[in-house]
């Protein structure tokens, strides 16, 4: 056990698991102490923070603005998901390339300057959200799916070539199956990108709630242990999405990760 | 010494030159493999060699070879009849084994074998059969990921087995391997040039004893020099090794042959002009 422990500074070391397990609880449970007895007005205390996450629970409607939220970012991942992969695996083609290039780049746009545009062009706050989150994904989503598709070694296409695929047969097995595992990664962390555009999102439209209106309106009243509650829920919920992406990449894909040294 | 007959030409690279991005990479390259028969001896696939040294242009003649790309000039026929080179006519093992990772051993097997034989059932016999020649039928249905080196190599040569026309070119097969493993992989090479008369190994390396000690011609790649001893572009072959006519072909003790030696020795002394 004390050989374990001697690892724990060493580069690229491996830790058996209740050693590992161990060190989670010590690096916790220093970080709890920490906080609670700090001495910070801007940090409430945990016991301060669990009274108001268990207020907003109660009494004004925290598990159903986040579920609110979460539905909206999942149905706007979805669809961002779609387009970006036709706009990415569109690239394979010239005439597609500019498009994917200046889908792209259009990641250095903000979304608040883009309001007004989407508020004209939908119907209903819903949509509007819907379509300032699709588009926000998209741009970060297309921009990794392309680098991931120009990453490919052209030995892999010789091969395929070889086996005397056409070139659409090349595509299929090469890019799309052959990269499907890491459309999860980028799933996984453009997910992580909508989260916290969500917020913001839900600010510029407040019609049907949401954690993000939750938070602002918490925000103006100043109430800080009511902030990071919803702080911690927001962080509670992004946390369970990413584990359960990462769960369904294993299950799609239980050939991804038998090449890596340690799953992260 | 054993006897044999050359017969008909089934490949042959006709005045190919190479030029990329105004650079010559090959010129000139002519050659021609005939269809060697051993009668009233063992069925005899062919093996030959390209050898030369590292960066001398061997892996865009392969390419060449292999229809992945075309020459400036010049083309590569093969079969019988003679006919252009295209994609997919000649297996390739390339360096790195690439295989599907996202496919078992035997999805592998499956993908590759689909177009020449469409009869699923008819291609699952062929499958089962190539596994267990090759000593994979308890990998099947392991993913590339869970192979070692030697098991994939063997995986990615079975699936050029399953869908090329009876030529495979292998690209550095001896590169990075101990000497247990160099004899595993010549003696693999040699079983398939034996499954079929008109089988046909090309292996461009530069390792000369081991590509030598299983070829039946080996041809040297070079690059000439003008008066001044400068190197002129563009590889060629410069020199042509036949082994059935020195009485070095098929021979598993040839590596201790002083004639062998003495060719090997006179290869290595070309090279530092090539």
């Amino acid at each position: 056990m004390l050989n374990q422990f001697k690892k724990i500074f060493v580069p690229n070391a491996r830790m058996a698991q209740s050693p590992y397990l161990m060190l989670i609880v010590v690096q916790v449970v220093l970080a709890l102490g920490l906080w609670m007895f700090s001495k910070s007005e801007l940090l409430p205390t945990p016991v301060e923070i669990f009274a108001a996450l268990s207020r907003l629970v109660s009494e004004d409607g925290l598990i159903q603005e986040l579920v609110t939220s979460t539905a909206l970012s999942l149905e706007s991942m979805l669809i961002a998901t779609i387009i970006s992969l036709l706009i990415s695996y569109a690239t394979v083609m010239p005439f597609f390339r500019p498009l994917a290039f200046l889908v792209s780049k259009m990641r250095f746009l903000t979304l608040v300057g883009l309001s007004l545009v989407f508020t004209l062009m939908t119907s209903g706050g819903h949509q509007l959200k819907v379509s300032l989150l699709v588009f926000g994904i998209t741009v970060f989503f297309v921009t990794s799916m392309v680098s991931v598709i120009r990453s490919i070694p052209k030995y892999e296409f010789y091969h395929a070539r070889t086996l005397g695929f056409p070139e659409w047969q090349v595509v299929w097995e090469v890019i799309i199956l052959g990269r499907f595992d890491q459309v999860f990664e980028v799933v996984r962390q453009n997910f992580a990108i909508a989260w916290m555009m969500l917020t913001m999102v839900e600010g510029i439209s407040r019609a049907e709630g949401g954690i993000g209106t939750m938070l602002l309106n918490q925000n103006k009243h100043f109430h800080l242990d009511a902030v990071f509650a919803i702080q911690l829920a927001i962080l509670t919920m992004g946390i369970l999405l990413d584990w359960l992406l990462g769960k369904m990449k294993i299950l799609f894909c239980p050939y991804a990760n038998l090449q890596l040294e340690e799953e992260l | 010494m054993n006897t044999y007959i050359k017969g008909e030409t089934i490949l042959k690279v006709e005045n190919v030159d190479l030029e990329l991005d105004g650079k010559m990479i090959l010129r000139d390259v002519d050659v021609e493999i005939k269809d060697v028969i051993r009668p009233g001896g063992p069925v005899q696939g062919q093996i030959v060699g390209f050898v030369g040294p590292s960066g001398i242009g061997k892996t865009k003649f392969f390419e060449i070879l292999a229809g992945l790309i075309h020459p400036t000039s010049g083309q590569v026929l093969l079969g019988s009849p003679l006919t252009p080179v295209q994609v997919g006519r000649v297996g390739v093992v390339q360096q790195n084994y690439p295989l599907f990772n996202h496919r078992t051993v035997r999805g592998n097997l499956d993908v590759a074998a689909a177009r020449i034989t469409p009869n699923s059932a008819e291609r699952k016999a062929k499958i089962e059969d190539l596994l267990k020649r090759f000593h994979l039928e308890q990998q099947g249905n392991a993913y590339p990921a869970q192979l070692s080196g030697g098991q994939k190599q063997r995986v990615a040569i079975a699936q050029q087995m399953l869908c090329s026309d009876r030529f495979l070119l292998f690209d550095e097969p001896f590169s990075g391997l101990d000497i247990n493993m160099i004899q595993e992989v010549s003696d693999m090479i040699c079983q398939i040039a034996s499954l079929h008369e008109h089988n046909t190994i090309i292996i461009v390396s530069h390792d000369i004893v081991s590509t030598a000690a299983i070829a039946d011609t080996v041809w040297v790649m070079g690059r000439d020099r003008d008066d001044k001893g400068n190197i002129i572009p563009g590889a060629r072959i410069k020199y042509e090794y036949d082994l059935c006519a020195k009485g070095l072909a098929w021979d598993k003790d040839v590596r201790e042959k002083p004639e062998f030696v003495s060719m090997i020795n006179e290869i290595r002394g070309l090279f530092k002009d090539l």
